[in-house]
């Protein structure tokens, strides 16, 4: 998918909203991390991922136009000019700036972080996810942020129970929750169906029989995850959980863990 | 351009922050190996392969632990010429400190009980420090305490001029006491590799605090405390609770005890 102004609007490979983002660092290091992590978190699209603050002025220039643009904190001749520079370009709309700088080793370093100016920091060292995750909330807003994290806790269910991602009842059980998630009123499995094959253009049935399939070989892992939503909806630990119950289980985990 | 360059190189955080720099990308790189893995194989191979990515972050992060006391101890003759201590309520941070401690305690399941106990009255106890050093000296009196792997009740005193640290543990040996007063090292201490007693001292000297070791059963240590002159109408307070620096102190001790924490406990988040 091809990234511009209203790339905020597409759709990444994982079905949420992608957030287009330009990454700047003089480490290599660095730079391979982000590359390899966005190939794996279709969130965030790493349109480009550069080496110094002059490349990112050109190409800015030449019309690359990212919803953020983070920025290493540390970036040979400092930072404070190159900001400047961007906000000169008057890109509409404006970029988030997100920094990225060491946390200081002693209170006397504090003024050296205050003097990086009133904009978005995130301390090293920090996580990649949380990275990414401060990427994508400042580039979609909070709204599709929460709907973000629901994702990735799904997805961490999922993993936890050993589901083949290559499945597509992954991508249709993924949908119904979210689809679960965010409605006004609690919603029956039939509409989940059928707002998923909606989605993905296919068959209600096909959509149930994925669902159910997946269900079976995730009951064939046995992992403690399966066997404890099991017995969380009254079953024997070797069940194999209907869809309806599948849904209802993780339903209740993603509230409680994303707090919905 | 200079003043920014010069508060840059502050950033930096001489040879201590180059550790930190390095071990973060090491860490990062690691993260991103093991989601590219979960990723590209198969889920029961990638639960074959994880644990190894798990041992390796952990070593890691003893590295790291090592590569920082090593950086500190290494310019602790000039410690107190970088530091610049300011003033702070010295009460309100063992405050946040020992109930830091007690968390991690239950969570890891210690044995363990820290206990702060301000002279009657003192509602608060200003002196000249700095937090961070404060940290690096308090995990390392806690991990002494707790590396003889027995229950253990921490003590933290304060009165005005004062602070405090026992332990009921077995003391420590007269070769460790001349280490911590800065008499140098024994060959057994040598052998030993840890760097603890002596970071405690190179803190508590950048602070402008000086110790005492005091006869007692288990280990007592007092820091005599330099008065806080400042004008009260001009300093501003921030607590660090409103900094959110809370998190960032307890996974630095968490990151600090780990070598005597014991297997199995909480992973650090």
């Amino acid at each position: 998918m091809a990234p511009g102004k209203e790339s905020g609007q597409e759709r990444s490979a994982a079905g949420g909203l992608y957030v287009v983002a330009v990454f700047v660092s003089g480490i290599r290091l660095e730079r391979e991390c982000m590359r390899l992590y966005a190939q794996t978190h279709s969130e965030i699209h790493a349109a480009a991922i550069l080496r110094s603050g002059r490349e990112l002025l050109e190409q800015l220039r030449r019309g690359l136009h990212p919803q953020v643009i983070v920025l290493d904190g540390m970036l040979e001749g400092g930072v404070h000019s190159l900001m400047e520079e961007i906000r000169a370009l008057h890109l509409d709309p404006e970029p988030a700036l997100l920094l990225t700088a060491p946390a200081p080793g002693r209170t006397s370093a504090h003024p050296a972080l205050q003097a990086l100016g009133n904009c978005q920091i995130l301390l090293k060292p920090y996580r990649m996810r949380d990275l990414f995750d401060q990427i994508y909330l400042l580039g979609a807003g909070a709204d599709q942020y929460r709907l973000y994290r629901a994702r990735n806790c799904c997805r961490r269910y999922l993993q936890r129970m050993h589901a083949d991602p290559a499945l597509s009842g992954c991508d249709y059980l993924e949908e119904m929750l979210v689809c679960a998630l965010t409605a006004e009123r609690p919603l029956p499995l039939v509409t989940l169906y059928q707002f998923v094959a909606q989605e993905f253009d296919t068959q209600e049935g096909s959509v149930a029989a994925a669902v159910a399939r997946l269900s079976h070989k995730m009951q064939r892992q046995a992992t403690p995850l399966y066997r404890d939503l099991c017995r969380r909806c009254g079953l024997e630990d070797e069940a194999v959980l209907p869809n309806g119950k599948l849904v209802r289980v993780l339903l209740e985990l993603l509230r409680q863990e994303s707090a919905w | 351009m200079q003043a920014n360059e010069e508060l840059s190189a502050v950033l930096r955080g001489g040879l201590h922050g180059r550790f930190q720099s390095a071990f973060h990308l090491l860490e990062n790189a690691l993260e991103v190996l093991d989601d590219n893995i979960a990723h590209s194989v198969t889920p029961a191979k990638y639960d074959d392969l994880h644990p190894l990515l798990q041992q390796v972050g952990e070593q890691l992060l003893l590295l790291r632990r090592l590569g920082e006391h090593a950086a500190d101890a290494a310019i602790a003759p000039v410690l107190q010429d970088v530091c610049v201590p300011q003033p702070m309520d010295l009460l309100e941070q063992l405050r946040e400190i020992g109930a830091l401690f007690q968390e991690i305690a239950v969570q890891q399941k210690l044995d363990a009980l820290v206990e702060l106990c301000p002279e009657e009255g003192l509602q608060s106890l200003f002196t000249m420090g700095d937090p961070t050093l404060l940290n690096g000296l308090l995990a390392n009196l806690f991990s002494n305490s707790l590396a003889a792997g027995r229950s253990v009740h921490v003590t933290l005193r304060c009165a005005p001029g004062d602070f405090c640290y026992q332990d009921d543990g077995p003391g420590l040996p007269q070769d460790a006491r001349d280490l911590l007063l800065g008499r140098g090292w024994s060959g057994r201490l040598l052998e030993q590799g840890g760097l603890g007693l002596p970071l405690i001292r190179a803190y508590a000297l950048a602070m402008g605090w000086e110790l005492r070791v005091e006869d007692a059963p288990g280990m007592k240590v007092h820091f005599t405390l330099p008065p806080c002159v400042v004008d009260l109408d001009e300093i501003v307070m921030e607590s660090c609770a409103a900094r959110g620096e809370r998190e960032t102190r307890r996974r630095y001790f968490l990151r600090e005890l780990r070598p005597v924490l014991p297997a199995g406990g909480e992973e650090e988040d």
